[in-house]
């Protein structure tokens, strides 16, 4: 039996963007947030 | 404060963090630390989001440098890593490989170690979908043997091991899939049932040296695996996944290859593996599955 393949990907001609902002929370550890824009 | 013995007679770390021992344990769903607006994660929304471990195993000062981070998959409480769509596990690669750049980046961790623990039978606390990471100021035991293995074979033969062990295991009984530049198979020597371990193709030393096209992969290999392991037990099954990767002391580590290898507990849908005398005790695993039946069951499924 074949083996199922996943759907091909779409092109894309450079890889997405990747946002991080850092936030200092009052205990002194750091929150770090990641997104792509627009999601 | 957490600190780190050596064990003189076996030459390895021992990390006490007793303060783990009053962490909060399975919470009510609607006081979940990792949902939004909740006290890890004071954001009314989010996509991923890493914070540093309220309650680490190791450092942040003792030993220096080390340190241990949480990694919150998504908003959802109610999703796993196989529930969610292939462009938030791309997400998550890419904060995966950022982490092991920024951390193993300090000049006393030398290994930046990803891994995720599912469910209670493994020692969840949260059930909050969510992965870790141990910026250790040491290369632990079992990357260690790994890395010492295919460096000796690298120095013997000018081949790496894994990517060796790779090709025959695709030849095989135990090959699960090869697609979009990754392979999974269960090896030949796997100590626990279902036990799987999936390869980027190309030799590639970490999760940050994978290109755009690798990544892409990456994620569907794991939405694959986790995603079959729910369907052949019928439930949402646990495991270990750990990442193994290259230290990050500085050395080139060209023997070292990327993959992730997963550990489901479970020996049968209503019947766990323990590991007991024999696997603790004697440091030997007895796995009651033949790995080639294992790989042809989660064939039928992934």
């Amino acid at each position: 039996m074949a083996e199922p393949q996943p759907a091909p990907l779409p092109a894309r001609e450079e890889a997405p963007t990747l946002e991080k902002q850092v936030i200092q929370l009052p205990d002194g550890r750091y929150l770090i947030v990641y997104g792509r824009p627009g999601a | 404060m957490p600190e780190v013995r050596l064990d003189p007679l076996r030459g390895q770390w021992v990390a006490y963090a007793t303060e783990r021992n009053d962490r909060t344990f399975l919470p009510a769903e609607d006081q979940c630390p990792l949902c939004p607006s909740g006290p890890e994660v004071p954001l009314d929304e989010f996509q991923v989001v890493v914070f540093e471990n309220r309650f680490p195993a190791f450092g942040p000062s003792r030993p220096p440098g080390a340190g241990c981070e949480v990694i919150v998959y998504t908003a959802q409480h109610e999703l796993t890593l196989a529930g969610l769509p292939a462009e938030r596990v791309r997400l998550l690669i890419d904060v995966w490989a950022d982490r092991y750049r920024e951390l193993g980046g300090r000049p006393e961790v030398e290994y930046v170690y990803i891994f995720e623990n599912k469910g209670a039978e493994v020692g969840v606390t949260l059930t909050h979908p969510h992965g870790q990471i141990y910026a250790m100021p040491f290369v632990p035991p079992f990357a260690e043997l790994e890395l010492r293995a295919s460096g000796e074979h690298l120095d013997r033969t000018g081949r790496c091991l894994h990517c060796e062990e790779l090709e025959k295991e695709l030849e095989g009984p135990r090959r699960l899939f090869e697609a979009e530049g990754m392979a999974a198979f269960v090896p030949h020597a796997a100590r626990w049932p279902y036990e799987v371990h999936l390869y980027p193709r190309r030799h590639q030393r970490s999760v940050a040296d994978l290109d755009d096209s690798e990544r892409w992969g990456l994620a569907r290999a794991l939405l694959r695996v986790a995603g079959a392991y729910d369907r052949w037990f019928g439930f949402s099954a646990p495991y270990v996944m750990a990442l193994h990767q290259a230290p990050t002391d500085g050395r080139g580590w060209p023997e070292a290859h990327l993959h992730v290898e997963f550990y489901p507990p479970h020996r049968r849908a209503d019947r766990l593996k323990y590991v007991a005398g024999v696997e603790l005790g004697a440091g030997t695993f007895v796995n009651d599955t033949r790995p080639e039946e294992t790989a042809a069951q989660l064939r039928s499924v992934i």
